[in-house]
């Protein structure tokens, strides 16, 4: 195998022709030969479906001949949907579990962070547990004793270090977690989804943290949900669908990729075949679709404008009580808003079976330039009918021209109608 | 680049060695563990490390009473019953709570086994490692009341580290499977405490070895706990004979029970985080 990629560098990981079966519903066989003679067949008739019945059993390939190569000092970010095999990769670089098949090459030393705090007992002091976490991160005694006093100061808790942690408030023990795993120094660093703990400024710091360790030189690979950071840190991007590989790319490229494939840009929706949520869902009323009026046909309108959504539903048997609700959230699933028909009028008392149009009108929306999903519910009484959680989306966009001399757009979701005034001068302090 | 570690990872191939070098890397990960382990056993007691004196002794005055005292059980080679008991307690409690820390270690520390990689057999080797501080005050306890019953002392008592190393072996042996088979059925958590209670008087624990006749006989020298208490017991208390007929072959049990036990686990071992 080539220790040097074309693009020339170091290759640090390669993962080839890696796959993950999980057999549903039953546990793992430990047969190693009848499992592998199993899956022989499969990998001859490899669908697009991922779960196929063999043997009369179910099973689920998490990952599906995936390949990829990172040199050493990239930063790899993997987005992809729940399921979509992001996890089970990470898994399996850091030999929490094995692979069914292909194999990975890892060069260097290689730690993982698939949750922050592993192994805290919340008996021990603060102290202790820093020991134990870095042993269980696989850092030496003499490591942790040497980097003991920053890891506590970036954790901002030298005041009780030396009390049980069942006594310190849920984030100090975050905190304290991710300043140990914050001070690990492998070569690849295997991080899951463990940035979305803590307060904002606290996840500031921790990325900030993490950029400068891939100045480093080091290799990163990062599962994460919040595209931003990915963005931000990441030199390359890959999504992953049904456990296989879609696009490998930059980070924005990927990243908008996942967003067109996940809803689509346009401006009308057919909701028949949308995903529908995970909860319980009565079924007696359906969506059909979604068509947003007031927007361009990629799907966006200026801050400001008024944005109707129409939406048309199905009543298959006849329901009391009938609420709809609108749902607007950001990409990163983050609900901003949620308003539902009973704000303007009492349920309707009795929807007969039919085709059934409705209109929501949004006079000014209030949010900051983005693009934004929209999710759609049907409730009658306390049951919950249908739900979709990305049913459509709109991307707001700057009405005026505004140059900000700063880099990205404002912060935060809404903008508020706040009304400035000039400066006005209060003193000439010319002479 | 050149001298960097490298890693493969690749689908399981079937039975794997020991894998003592890698365990040997992860010696500070059993430590902490082990530390852990030590620190917050007796937490939030009253009594705290006292227990670890208090089990053997409660038992000895209990079995003194009811087997000696009503049913007439004797001791062995002129030994006070009480000291006789306490003997043999000691080291078989040992193994029964070793037994069963190792039995639960991968359960317990789920959230390591499915959160990072460490070789799994760390996780047994710190049940089976853990109770030895318990078994070392428990022991000092034992010297004190030789003492005070007037039994002396023989050289043979620096033997016994020697024969607690057969005991660890022996709950390893044992633990490591019961372990293993644990992820997978969690029947295993709750056969253990009555095979414990059943195993204590198939191993001649509270009655001598000598008064056993037949089937029994038999069972000892199945039976690896028998050859260990026995020899414990031996080299403890300096008097009688070490009675070959049950050492051999429950020696041979032990080493057998060892090395399968250690093989399977090491087989089933790349599921544990699939199936736990």
């Amino acid at each position: 195998m080539p220790i040097r990629s074309e693009q020339g560098g170091d290759i640090a990981v390669s993962v080839e022709g890696l796959s993950k079966r999980y057999v549903l519903g039953e546990r793992e066989p430990y047969k190693t030969l009848r499992s592998s003679l199993m899956s022989v067949p499969n990998r001859l008739l490899r669908q697009s479906s991922s779960v196929s019945p063999v043997g009369g059993r179910a099973e689920l390939w998490a990952l599906r001949d995936l390949s990829f190569q990172l040199r050493q000092g990239e930063v790899l970010g993997i987005v992809g949907h729940n399921g979509a095999g992001k996890s089970t990769l990470l898994k399996i670089l850091s030999r929490v579990t094995s692979p069914t098949n292909g194999r990975v090459v890892l060069r260097g030393r290689a730690s993982a962070l698939l949750e922050v705090g592993t192994g805290f007992h919340p008996e021990l002091t603060g102290r202790e547990n820093v020991y134990l976490n870095g042993s269980v991160l696989g850092m030496r005694q003499s490591e942790i004793a040497r980097k003991f006093d920053e890891i506590v100061d970036f954790a901002g808790v030298s005041r009780f270090i030396d009390t049980p942690i069942k006594r310190y408030s849920s984030g100090m023990q975050v905190r304290l977690a991710f300043a140990v795993a914050a001070f690990l120094e492998p070569e690849i660093l295997i991080v899951d989804e463990v940035l979305a703990v803590g307060d904002a400024a606290f996840q500031r710091k921790c990325l900030g943290k993490l950029k400068s360790s891939s100045v480093q030189g080091r290799t990163v690979l990062f599962v994460s949900h919040n595209l931003p950071a990915v963005r931000s840190l990441c030199t390359r991007a890959i999504l992953l669908d049904h456990g296989q590989l879609v696009m490998d790319a930059s980070p924005a490229a990927t990243i908008e990729h996942y967003l067109s494939e996940k809803i689509g840009s346009s401006d009308s929706w057919d909701l028949r075949t949308s995903r529908r949520s995970d909860l319980e869902l009565g079924g007696k009323a359906r969506f059909r679709s979604l068509k947003l009026a007031g927007v361009s046909r990629a799907g966006s309108i200026p801050v400001g404008d008024t944005l109707s959504l129409q939406i048309e539903f199905e009543v298959l048997e006849s329901v009391e009580d009938m609420v709809a609700v609108l749902n607007i959230l950001t990409v990163d699933d983050v609900l901003v808003a949620q308003s539902v028909t009973t704000n303007s009028y009492s349920p309707v008392t009795r929807l007969d079976p039919g085709l059934y149009s409705l209109v929501a009108r949004i006079e000014s929306a209030l949010l900051q330039p983005g693009r934004y999903e929209v999710g759609l519910g049907l409730r009658s009484g306390s049951m919950l009918q249908d739900q979709i959680d990305a049913a459509g989306m709109v991307e707001f966009i700057e009405s005026v021209d505004l140059e900000f001399p700063w880099f990205g757009g404002a912060g935060g979701y809404l903008r508020l109608p706040v009304q400035w005034t000039r400066p006005e001068i209060l003193h000439d302090l010319r002479v | 680049m050149n001298n960097q570690s490298l890693t493969v990872i690749e689908p399981p191939r079937g039975w794997q060695s020991i894998g003592i070098r890698e365990l040997w890397n992860f010696r500070e990960l059993l430590r902490a563990l082990l530390l852990r382990d030590v620190k917050i056993r007796y937490k939030q007691t009253i009594l705290g490390i006292a227990w670890a004196g208090l089990q053997p002794l409660v038992g000895m005055v209990v079995f003194t009473i009811a087997l000696n005292g009503a049913a007439g059980i004797p001791s062995e080679a002129g030994v006070p019953y009480p000291i006789f008991c306490y003997s043999g307690l000691l080291i078989w409690l040992y193994f029964a709570e070793a037994l069963n820390r190792a039995s639960r270690s991968l359960v317990t520390n789920n959230l390591l086994v499915t959160k990072v990689y460490f070789p799994r057999l760390i996780a047994p080797l710190s049940g089976v490692i853990a109770p030895v501080l318990d078994f070392t005050i428990a022991f000092v306890i034992l010297l004190g009341l030789m003492v005070a019953y007037g039994v002396g002392f023989s050289w043979t008592v620096l033997l016994a580290p020697l024969i607690l190393i057969g005991a660890i072996l022996c709950a390893t042996a044992f633990g490591v499977w019961l372990a293993a088979l644990n992820v997978e059925y969690r029947d295993i958590g709750y056969a253990v405490p009555l095979l414990v209670q059943l195993w204590l008087f198939l191993t001649p624990v509270v009655y001598p070895a000598s008064s056993a006749h037949g089937v029994l006989r038999i069972i000892f020298a199945l039976n690896p706990m028998a050859g260990v208490v026995t020899v414990f017991r031996w080299a403890v208390l300096g008097r009688g004979a070490i009675d070959w007929s049950i050492q051999i072959p429950s020696l041979a049990v032990l080493v057998v029970v060892l090395v399968a036990g250690i093989l399977y686990f090491r087989r089933v071992e790349t599921s544990f985080a699939d199936s736990i």
